[in-house]
């Protein structure tokens, strides 16, 4: 027979002595839900300028991502699943490494590349001096 | 004889605990590494999105009301799925059945959203062999496409498997990986949202 109470606190995907999760989803749920209209509503509405669109949609994202690790998979600074947390960081730089370097060297082969002759015409035709 | 005897039930019953929260661990780690997978993907991606050679004249982009309106739907799902967790800790068999049917059914009215715009690109000719921009952007989206599809038929084994065994330990261990699983894959789904609909728009 388990002991159904505390079944999530002990395999460790909830956090010890867990009464409020049921708040925690709620809660993380409804911000979650604001925070993704709010995304939406900065990249569709042209209320900023498009670079302080893209940096807030960004950031607003981002800011879920937070409230949806914190909320529904309850990973915590200081909880006893400092193993998940640890994993998640490490995935995290895997990610942006493959991420960041990926964009870099391909924006730094196309800066060498030699453009396609339409390229080169349209490059023409705007510098007409050259 | 008799303390004894509880006395080694209850090591069983620790041991048995502790097992649980490794497979929860190693499960763990599974996700972490597909999301190691998807970085991949997102990556090719923006890759060839980037880039005029690959790239195509008209983006893939259904209509951005759709593509909110499947956001949130995963997303209710998502917290539905918590909804099941906490009916399962008040062992409500009931409840969590219940709670479990509406993750599921949010979770097929997003795949059906998924594989509506899959159609839709494929009717206007701009089907995956199109350019190498289209290719990624089918590879991305087929991939969670895919994970969905593998986490709804193991919602519905779950949830034939707590209608007959009930909330037995094994059932509440499958419900503790799974919703795991829901989460993360709304997870991957936020970053498509925001990689491949609102930063172009």
């Amino acid at each position: 027979m388990i002991s159904h109470k505390t079944y999530f606190e002990e395999v460790g995907i909830w956090p010890k002595r867990s009464k409020g999760v049921i708040g925690d989803y709620l809660f993380g749920g409804v911000l979650a839900v604001l925070l993704t209209l709010a995304a939406y509503a900065v990249a569709t509405r042209s209320l900023f300028t498009p670079s302080l669109s893209v940096a807030l949609v960004i950031l607003l994202i981002l800011l879920q991502f937070l409230v949806q690790v914190r909320y529904f998979l309850h990973i915590r600074w200081n909880t006893a699943g400092t193993e998940r947390l640890l994993s998640l960081a490490y995935a995290m730089l895997i990610v942006s490494i493959l991420l960041i370097g990926s964009l870099w060297i391909m924006q730094n082969l196309s800066t060498r590349m030699m453009p396609s002759p339409e390229q080169m015409n349209a490059y023409m035709k705007r510098n007409p001096g050259l | 004889m008799s303390t004894h005897h509880t006395h080694s039930r209850e090591r069983v019953h620790e041991e048995a605990l502790a097992a649980d929260s490794r497979t929860v661990f190693g499960f763990w780690l599974y996700l972490m590494s597909d999301l190691v997978l998807f970085s991949g993907l997102f990556a090719t991606y923006v890759v060839l999105r980037a880039d005029p050679m690959f790239g195509s004249a008209n983006g893939p982009v259904l209509g951005g009301s759709f593509v909110l309106i499947e956001t949130l739907v995963l997303l209710l799902s998502s917290i539905m799925c918590g909804i099941a967790l906490y009916a399962a800790r008040s062992a409500n068999k009931r409840g969590t059945l219940l709670a479990l049917l509406g993750t599921g059914i949010l979770g097929g009215l997003f795949l059906y959203m998924e594989c509506t715009e899959f159609a839709h690109l494929l009717a206007t000719g701009n089907g995956w062999n199109v350019s190498g921009y289209l290719s990624a952007y089918f590879v991305l989206l087929g991939t969670h496409a895919l994970h969905i599809l593998i986490g709804l038929v193991w919602l519905l084994a779950l949830m034939i498997s707590i209608s007959i065994r009930s909330l037995s330990r094994s059932s509440m261990r499958k419900l503790a990986l799974w919703s795991m699983f829901w989460h993360f894959l709304d997870i991957v789904w936020l970053f498509i949202f925001l990689i491949v609909y609102l930063l172009p728009l």
